[in-house]
């Protein structure tokens, strides 16, 4: 996926916006990783019940 | 200012931050306000502790529901200022400060306070929470904003298919009487909730003015005027024809959905007589398992064939399937249990697609704040639907009808609503240029506009002036 690019000028991103950058990569790495986890979990105690649907 | 770093200007992201490092913070603040459809497993346990009937009970969540819409109405305009960050705080402080005021509220046998907290403050950080990473995701993904608004929205129905098992789990953990086991439970899934929200809210970053996906050219008005190039603020959207119709497209869409939803598990035993409860807790986690995939499926291919299609396909396609349910679903289970399942898929659908459509209709400027005034459908459809499907079956009931007679009027009331919606559908026209802001206004007047793509807004609209 591409994500880069300005297409015009004028926009200042926040000052120490690399500091922010460098915390916020690992710690929305580490999220999506606990989102996808909660998810499984929440799927798989679903159809655990759903299966005694058709039992 | 100490919280500063909330400020909207402190979350502008560089030019080469990765934009698919968003969707988990929106999915994190969605999947913990979602545990709001999972309120039914503390029902029961409640309805001891306080030693009442289920009506009282039932009103924590109608209060957090209503609130919920009442909050992303008024409060949209400040979110979309604000931008997500601060938002996403404001959200996740009420969301877990109303699981612990209601936790106060158990431990001293106030149900008031559970009122307070779960429903009024709580219910406040469901609006909040709901619309405050939408406008964000809109704008990070202005070449598949179906995906990405499905994506968090996605997160919203999985939300309870976390939260009912887990709070099950953490009952059971804390005491072999559920209602003895309410103020810890309460306090564990707040501090969780409190935590995850907060982790979303601290990685929220918004675009840099004027960014844009490498190669990405706006459509020009562009599917027969069907998406804008102008810009439509919060303040002139409500005076237009096309915000009310599709008002009544989500309220049709919501109230068909939530008929099925909210009776799910008496309504398939009624159906069916080998049917048991616990088989019908499988019914019910598969309806909500098509609610949660239906808003990302259906969102995404929004983008591929259009959103005013699609909204044609859940409504026309979904009353066809009411039709079907209402004159032959006792003949199968397989039949009953697969038309629901779309029916529901539909209904996640539609509120999935709705961010996109309306920023098609009204452009990028304050979606998120006309989304937050579109979602009082939401709460006038969670009083309709339940109402026309509680009555009518309870009425049935009492003139000694029993199994699928009971719903089958309720039903065919659905098929007539969702063609409603269909027709109020088939009249959204794109916004008269009257209501556009002038050039320069949109990023002018608003900072969030100027943050995150509102040049671009604004250059089309020359664009379209031009033209």
């Amino acid at each position: 996926m591409t994500t880069t690019g300005s297409t015009t000028a004028g926009g200042t991103p926040a000052p120490g916006h690399s500091r922010q950058d460098a915390i916020a990569v690992p710690l929305s790495i580490f999220l999506w990783v606990l989102v996808a986890v909660a998810l499984a979990y929440g799927v798989i105690s679903t159809l655990n019940k759903v299966v005694q649907l058709f039992s | 200012m100490a919280l500063s770093f909330l400020d909207r200007d402190h979350t502008i992201a560089s030019p080469s931050y990765n934009r698919w490092l968003f969707p988990p913070a929106a999915l994190a603040v969605h999947l913990s306000i979602g545990q709001v459809y999972a309120f039914s497993v503390f029902k029961t346990p409640l309805v001891d502790h306080f030693k009442t009937d289920l009506t009282p009970i039932s009103i924590i969540f109608s209060i957090a529901i209503v609130m919920l819409g009442a909050s992303a109405a008024v409060l949209g305009t400040w979110v979309e200022h604000s931008g997500p960050r601060k938002a996403m705080f404001v959200s996740a402080l009420c969301w877990a400060g109303g699981f612990f005021i209601g936790a106060i509220g158990i431990a001293t046998d106030q149900l008031w306070l559970v009122y307070l907290g779960y429903g009024v403050l709580g219910g406040i950080g469901l609006g909040v929470g709901y619309i405050s990473p939408v406008s964000t995701l809109i704008k990070w993904f202005p070449d598949r904003p179906g995906l990405a608004t499905g994506l968090a929205i996605m997160g919203f129905g999985g939300g309870a298919l976390i939260a009912s098992p887990l709070s099950t789990k953490l009952m059971s953990l804390y005491s072999d009487q559920a209602q003895d086991s309410l103020v810890p439970t309460f306090v564990t899934l707040g501090v969780i909730y409190l935590v995850a929200m907060m982790l979303g809210s601290f990685t929220a970053r918004v675009p840099a003015p004027g960014w844009a996906p490498a190669g990405y050219t706006p459509r020009a008005a562009g599917a027969g005027g069907m998406i804008t190039t102008a810009s439509v603020s919060a303040r002139n959207a409500i005076k237009t024809k096309t915000f009310w119709l599709l008002w009544i497209v989500l309220f049709c869409n919501v109230t068909a959905g939530i008929g099925i939803l909210e009776q799910a598990s008496p309504m398939i035993q009624d159906f069916f007589s080998d049917v048991d409860a616990e088989a019908a807790a499988g019914f019910v986690g598969l309806l909500s398992l098509a609610n949660m995939s239906g808003r990302f499926i259906w969102s995404s291919t929004s983008d591929v064939i259009g959103r005013k299609p699609i909204y044609m396909m859940y409504l026309g396609v979904g009353a066809v399937l009411y039709f079907i349910l209402a004159s032959s679903g006792t003949s199968s289970k397989v039949l009953f249990v697969a038309t629901a399942a779309i029916i529901l898929s539909f209904y996640g659908g539609g509120f999935a697609t709705v961010p996109a459509y309306l920023k098609d209709m009204f452009g990028g400027f304050e979606v998120g704040a006309i989304h937050g005034r579109l979602l009082t459908a939401w709460s006038a459809a969670g009083v309709a639907g339940p109402l026309i499907v509680n009555s009518i079956a309870d009425h049935r009931k009492a003139a000694g009808l029993q199994g699928a007679d009971l719903y089958s009027l309720s039903l065919y009331i659905m098929v007539g609503v969702l063609v409603v919606g269909f027709l109020a559908n088939l009249g959204v026209r794109p916004v008269p240029e009257r209501f556009h802001e002038r050039t320069g206004t949109a990023a002018g007047r608003d900072p969030a506009a100027a943050g995150a793509g509102g040049d671009v807004d604004v250059r089309d609209e020359r664009e379209v002036r031009n033209r």
